[in-house]
């Protein structure tokens, strides 16, 4: 409060002052006036005596006289030469002592008889040339006669217009109005409007003043009196004032470019002066910001460097549009390039500060370094750059300094760093753009304002209405308080106090920003925001008082939680929307912000997308997950991309509660909807003995139906050919289909389908059979087509698990295990080991047994045994499968697996498989021990025999013979199976 | 300021709650709820003794019971230009939070005296004016209000201690 009263005795006074000045100027040429009216006929009386007196008495009408001493005393004494000394520099003593003559001359009008004597002896001391003296002397002689000879009425009059017209000339100067000038009448002469062409108009205009003159030394009349174009005004046309038509065309008759097709018309007498009216330009200050109005910065923001001192150029500070020869044809002929490109340039290169790096990739030999020390200015290609800022000398009116209106998004080049953290731009060049653009809609009824330049400076009030540019205010203080008040909006600005609650309106980047004002100064005000806590400077006139609270106005194409694109390969979920930035969270991690330009555009979310997490379980959207080791944080996945995943927690605070994190980083918690999970991948669905149509596992051991994946590994094997018309042929596999294969005979070119069933592979070369995988697949298939029996059910898995070849090609990596084990990819998945127990059996070492050994562990596995019992090994595998003991074993089957549960599993299956699978396996574990690498290294006879079993199984069967055996211990055992 | 002040509160009682008791219940509820709470104007320090319940009338369809309670309170209303003491909550660099009861200000950096400078190398970074006065989290400080921000149920406010006998306080 005390602040505003301050303020306003500091500004009060201001106006009072103002009314002084401007009130007494209308006064004092009266007061003069008199001065003067009387000084003829006083002034000449007066002597150096009364000069203190008179000074005295004037003090009170001419207190604004601002004129030393030794001018008061030429106001007193000499009153014709008033006016005229006003003009007259003073140049020197020489000068002043010549005003001396003049007071000397005033003297000798009052007794003309010692003029002479005593200004010959002055003239004579200062040694004045004598004749000069005489001169001017003669010359005030005849000025005083004739003064004396007009009438006081008449001498008044006089000065009344000579003052008037000083007044006209500083009221011009003042440009507080046009004067009325002599208006054209009738009777002067018409101006006639010509064509010529464009561009050319000075040159016609040059030519017809040449003929002008020509005219005038031939002694002609010339009835032309003057001729003019208006430059860029009326491009196209000259004018010539001539008196007469036909003088005008004498003149203008062959000029070149002038275009006298069209009859030249008249102008019309009110319209003429328009000829002459130029068009007012918003003056040009350093500073300040301007846009240029052509070439290939057109339109650009430019701040002016300089204004230089002829008024016709200026050196504005641009931010270059180079693309430093990148475009640049290199092929193209010296010739060509110096061709200036015509017309509007089509795709200038984009705004960028210079960078010298660029510029000495393609063009070192057009740069140099000129400056020296901290500012370093390039010349590059003949332009000056300094701090990445093209400094380019324009004219004038390639600028525009109306309507700048700079956006945000340009000034953040011009942002130099501000010592009062003004955010580093310089306001008051952008107040001073802006302000031309301000209008009485920034002021709405209820604001109270102050006017801070003009008459009414300091006065304060209250809006009331605003229209347009003039706002009406009810001041509240001072004088004048109550009164309604209409002020130009230009003069205004609005008045907080420390502590409102105010709302950013417009014309700054916080655009809709609340918050508290901490600091006046000026203009500027400091607030603190309520979003953010962060203090922020921006213009009163931006202000408003706020009612509502904080809310973000938001425009922004982006939402909290977007999944943005960066670049072509990087993406990022937006964490931060502010006005000008988006806060964005890589896919690195890293947070980086961004203006909204630099983000193309939303990514959106992919619903189909999936990721592996560390299990080898299915992440999609949505799903909680958690790290695995880390920080273990834990999250909803909201994005998938490519292998990372982008999740949201929200009790985090950091970046928004999202981080990132590989998929295969991340165990999964929870999936949407229930979907199967770690832990346990739903084997039931895969499981080929379950999709059997009477499905349960004891009900049926019947050999799933073989699913094939990937490339069969029969094709391009060399077979015979069983049974059949065609049996004993040899041949090509040359395509597989679901049980047959296409086989190209050697006989024949023929490709005949023939049941895989039927073929046996041979080696190309011995011509001896090979098993495919372990080699026995051709059997076990076979066996396994038997199909109905428990036997083929049990040689059959065993089939695919090792030879899976058989059927399916693959063999075992492949699919077919998968179809046993009912994994995914079981095959892999034993790999991976434990879960899938059959395979987890079967896959590698030691791991895997154990797995199986749990299987067995599992009540149901014992019930699995009683499959074994029925299927003999083979089918009790399959119940050993599946934890749930459906598929347990089954893979490998028969003995083997047999043997192995017995040997794991309690003393049950021991019995059971005691006699059969044990000395089935005896053997065959042992060869597999021997072939697998580890785990049959060391008991292959054991106990652990199923780790044997199962580690070998895989790997072991199908590339070794070691396989070989198995099958027959098993054929030798079960006959039937392998028909 | 410090005020007492009569105001009413309509009280919604659970059919439970009815019984010989019922007038203990609402007292309950009253002090639970008001007390302590801030109208975005004032913040209600203590609730007196004697108050006025209105017969209670059961709301159609839900069961519960509205109660009109009449009451007086003491009450806080912080005024612009009122001196309050408070206690530092948070130091950042421009400036410094103050908790004065259910009143949260903010100090900038423009209101702190000259003399008193951000220290961030300290551990913790605090305002100080290398003498006797530092303002870090935990310290006692007497600000004077310069504006209220209120909101539907909190008030937040812009202080000062650029004025004589402000600042931290020696305790």
């Amino acid at each position: 409060m005390s602040d505003y009263e301050s303020d306003g005795e500091d500004f009060n006074p201001q106006p009072e002052v103002d009314e002084d000045d401007v009130a007494p100027s209308d006064p004092r040429p009266a007061a003069a006036d008199d001065d003067e009216d009387d000084a003829p006929a006083a002034v000449p009386q007066r002597n150096n005596a009364d000069d203190d007196e008179e000074e005295d008495e004037e003090g009170g009408e001419e207190n604004d006289d601002e004129q030393d001493d030794d001018d008061e005393e030429d106001d007193e004494d000499d009153v014709v030469a008033r006016p005229r000394k006003k003009k007259r520099p003073r140049r020197n003593m020489f000068i002043e002592e010549e005003a001396e003559v003049d007071e000397d001359e005033d003297e000798e009008e009052e007794g003309d008889d010692d003029i002479g004597d005593e200004v010959h002896p002055d003239d004579l001391l200062e040694a004045n040339p004598a004749d000069l003296d005489d001169r001017h002397h003669r010359e005030l002689d005849i000025q005083r006669q004739a003064q004396q000879n007009i009438d006081a009425e008449e001498m008044a009059r006089r000065m009344d217009e000579k003052y008037r017209r000083r007044e006209m000339m500083s009221a011009r100067r003042a440009a507080t109005g046009a004067i009325p000038a002599a208006q054209p009448t009738v009777d002067d002469p018409p101006i006639w409007v010509l064509k010529c062409r464009p561009t050319k108009e000075r040159e016609v205009i040059f030519s017809i003043m040449k003929r002008i003159d020509e005219k005038i030394r031939a002694g002609q009349p010339c009835g032309v009196v003057s001729a003019f174009e208006r430059g860029s005004v009326m491009p196209g046309y000259i004018y010539v004032e001539a008196s007469t038509k036909q003088d005008m065309l004498e003149v203008v008759e062959g000029v070149i470019h002038l275009f006298l097709g069209t009859p030249p018309a008249s102008i019309n007498v009110k319209e003429r002066p328009d000829l002459l009216r130029k068009r007012r330009r918003t003056p040009l200050e350093e500073g300040k910001f301007v846009r240029m109005t052509r070439g290939l910065y057109k339109g650009d923001l430019a701040k002016i460097y300089e204004v230089n001192a002829n008024g016709l150029d200026c050196t504005v500070q641009l931010v270059p549009r180079l693309d430093y020869g990148v475009n640049e044809d290199a092929n193209a002929a010296e010739s060509a390039k110096r061709k200036r490109p015509f017309g509007r340039v089509v795709d200038r290169p984009p705004q960028k500060l210079f960078n010298d790096v660029e510029a000495k990739k393609r063009h070192m030999k057009h740069l140099t370094m000129v400056g020296s020390g901290s500012q370093k200015i390039y010349n590059y290609k003949g332009d000056d750059y300094i701090n990445g800022f093209l400094i380019k000398e324009v004219k004038i009116n390639h600028v525009s300094a109306e309507s700048v209106n700079p956006r945000m998004d340009e000034l953040q080049y011009f942002a130099a760093p501000a010592e009062d953290g003004t955010g580093g731009i310089d306001l008051l060049a952008v107040q001073a753009a802006q302000k031309a653009s301000q209008s009485g809609s920034s002021f709405v009824h209820g604001d109270s304002v102050e006017v801070y330049d003009g008459e009414q400076k300091g006065l304060r009030g209250i809006t009331v209405t605003s229209k347009g540019d003039i706002v009406t205010i009810r001041v509240t203080e001072g004088e004048l308080k109550g009164r309604q008040i209409d002020t130009p909006v230009r003069t205004l600005r609005k008045l907080f106090r420390d502590g409102d609650h105010v709302k950013v309106i417009g014309g700054s980047k916080y655009i809709d920003e609340v918050g508290m004002i901490t600091r006046i100064k000026d203009d500027k005000i400091t607030l603190l925001c309520d979003s953010t806590q962060e203090e922020i400077t921006v213009f009163s006139k931006d202000l408003k008082r706020a009612a509502d609270s904080a809310t973000l106005g938001q425009d922004s194409p982006f939402d909290l939680y977007d999944l943005v694109q960066i670049d072509a390969s990087t993406v990022g979920c937006v964490i931060r929307v502010d006005r000008e930035v988006l806060r964005v969270l890589d896919q690195q991690g890293n947070v980086r912000t961004l203006l909204h330009t630099q983000v193309s555009n939303t990514v959106g979310r992919n619903n189909r997308a999936v990721a592996t997490d560390r299990d080898g379980s299915e992440i999609r959207n949505d799903d909680t997950v958690k790290e695995h080791g880390g920080e273990n944080r834990q999250g909803k996945v909201i994005y998938i991309h490519r292998g990372q995943l982008f999740i949201q927690n929200r009790e985090l605070v950091e970046n928004a509660g999202v981080f990132v994190t590989r998929s295969t980083n991340v165990v999964t918690m929870a999936a949407k909807s229930g979907r199967a999970q770690a832990g346990g991948p739903d084997l039931s669905g895969l499981n080929p003995a379950l999709q059997q149509p009477n499905g349960g596992l004891g009900a049926s051991m019947a050999p799933p139906p073989t699913r094939s994946f990937g490339r069969d590994r029969m094709i391009g094997k060399t077979v015979t050919i069983r049974k059949g018309p065609y049996k004993g042929l040899l041949g090509i596999v040359k395509d597989t289909m679901n049980d047959e294969a296409r086989i190209e005979l050697h006989t024949k070119n023929k490709q005949i389908s023939i049941k895989k069933d039927l073929l046996t592979v041979k080696d190309p070369v011995t011509g001896n059979s090979t098993d495919i995988g372990g080699g026995k697949f051709p059997n076990r298939s076979r066996g396994g087509y038997g199909g109905a029996t428990p036997y083929n059910g049990g040689g059959r898995t065993p089939g695919p698990s090792w030879g899976g070849g058989a059927r399916n090609g693959p063999s075992w990596g492949g699919a077919t295990p998968a179809a046993n084990s009912g994994s995914r990819t079981p095959g892999w998945g034993s790999g991976a080991g434990g879960r899938t127990p059959g395979w987890g059996g079967g896959g590698d070492g030691s791991r895997t047994s154990y797995g199986g050994a749990t299987a067995y562990g599992g009540a149901t596995s014992y019930g699995g045994a009683t499959a074994y019992g029925g299927n003999d090994g083979s089918g009790t595998s399959y119940g050993g499968f599946a934890p749930g003991a459906r598929t347990p074993a089954p893979a490998w089957g028969a003995g083997a697996s047999s043997t192995s549960k017995s040997n794991l599993a309690a003393p049950t299956p021991a019995a059971y498989a005691a006699p059969t699978p044990a000395a089935y396996s005896a053997p065959t574990p042992g060869g597999y021990g021997a072939y697998s690498a580890p785990t049959p290294g060391g008991p292959p006879l054991d106990a652990p025999t199923p780790g044997n079993y199962n580690a070998p199984t895989p790997g072991d069967y199908y590339t070794t013979p070691a396989a070989a055996p198995t099958p027959g211990a098993w054929g030798g055992d079960e006959d039937p199976r392998y028909d | 300021m410090f005020f007492i002040k009569e105001l009413e509160k309509t009280i919604t009682l659970h059919p439970s709650y009815f019984g010989p008791t019922i007038r203990m219940h609402i007292h309950r509820e009253l002090l639970q709820k008001e007390e302590g709470s801030n109208t975005g104007t004032f913040t209600v320090v203590c609730i007196l003794d004697s108050f006025d319940i209105s017969d209670g009338q059961v709301v159609p369809g839900s069961g519960a019971a509205e109660y009109t309670v009449h009451y007086k309170a003491i009450v806080w209303r912080p005024f612009k230009g009122e001196v309050v003491d408070g206690i530092v909550t948070s130091v950042v660099r421009s400036g410094f939070f103050v908790s004065c009861g259910s009143l949260e200000c903010f100090v900038s950096r423009a209101m702190i005296p000259s003399e008193i400078k951000y220290d961030a190398n300290a551990t913790p970074p605090h305002w100080t004016d290398n003498n006797d006065q530092i303002i870090e989290k935990g310290t006692n400080i007497r600000v004077k209000i310069k504006g209220i921000r209120s909101e539907v149920d909190k008030q937040f406010a812009v202080a000062t201690v650029k004025e004589d006998y402000l600042g931290p306080l020696q305790s």
